[in-house]
């Protein structure tokens, strides 16, 4: 009995404390080759945990039209990258990063941009904010890795920056973001 | 141990040299039988470089808005500022080495550019062209 109480405890120690471990802040890299080689052609790869999963679903729906371009792919990779994508969504990530973007969510909203989360675009200062004043800054807010150098890995708590106008009229070219 | 090495890497090359030509000559055998003529770096490079207009946003789109006007370089995906690798062969032995991936890029950023799908006329112009840098 005495044995089984110790096989017990450790067990028990050792499930507990690798669910500690596995609660971390942030959400962590891409584990998908293909998702990263597809969709990170073009833009930054965000990571599944960055949106909710209703989100995914309807960006993966209509490819033929993302964000005035075409992202058409052969019917076996998006299928494939959607169930990536859903599987790895904010819902079921467990991270500290997740949890308090959905939470910055209203019921229901659906954002098909990363961008377009209120805790991701509050962070960043109202005149990041996609929406903030109607002037799309999306082009410089959209390249995570512009500013977070480990963005790749799914840590954004690391950044180099200096915040001023300027620097954000550099990073863009020419856009005159007018203030 | 240098050799070796030595070797590998020119063997590396050399295979990266054999899958571009064999992509390329497949692409250009079957655009001429889809009825293109004979290929031209000259016509390539003037459409390489030739302004057309979304109708949409309005926007004037060139290939080089995102390949730059040096294939060497480093482009800029014009949307998201995303670093896109150089095109040319010399500064980048991995391009055009698979026949989907060319395929499906020219699907899109012709559409993207001009509006429309290239022709193989087109397309096969611009492989030869780029082969060249």
């Amino acid at each position: 009995m005495k044995k089984l109480d110790r096989v017990a405890a450790a067990l028990s120690f050792v499930v507990l404390s690798s669910a500690a471990l596995a609660d971390p802040r942030d959400v962590g890299p891409n584990t998908n080759a293909t998702y990263v080689k597809e969709c990170g052609a073009c833009h930054f790869p965000y990571q599944p945990a960055l949106m909710p999963a209703r989100s995914w679903r309807k960006v993966m729906s209509n490819l033929k039209d993302h964000f005035g371009e075409t992202a058409e792919l052969k019917v076996s990779d998006r299928d494939a990258l959607t169930a990536y994508l859903v599987a790895g969504a904010a819902e079921t990530a467990d991270n500290q990063r997740s949890r308090e973007l959905l939470a910055s969510l209203p019921p229901g909203d659906t954002p098909i941009r990363v961008t377009g989360i209120l805790y991701v675009g509050g962070i960043h200062g109202g005149f990041l904010d996609p929406k903030f004043k109607g002037i799309p800054n999306v082009k410089t807010l959209a390249n995570c890795a512009a500013c977070h150098p480990k963005a790749d890995e799914g840590r954004y708590a690391p950044r180099v920056y200096v915040v001023t106008d300027e620097l954000f009229r550099v990073l863009k070219g020419d856009y005159n973001v007018g203030f | 141990m240098t050799l070796i090495r030595t070797l590998l890497a020119l063997l590396l090359a050399c295979s990266a040299v054999a899958a571009r030509a064999d992509a390329i000559g497949t692409l250009l055998k079957e655009y001429e039988a889809q009825g293109a003529a004979r290929f031209s770096v000259q016509d390539a490079e003037t459409f390489w470089t030739t302004a057309n207009l979304d109708t949409k946003t309005g926007e004037t789109r060139r290939c080089t808005t995102c390949h730059t006007d040096d294939l060497r370089r480093t482009g800029k995906h014009a949307t998201t500022g995303k670093a896109i690798e150089p095109l040319a062969p010399s500064a980048n032995p991995k391009r055009f080495t698979d026949v989907e991936h060319i395929e499906k890029w020219f699907g899109r950023n012709c559409k993207w550019t001009l509006g429309r799908e290239c022709t193989p006329q087109e397309k096969g112009n611009v492989l030869v062209m780029i082969r060249t840098k």
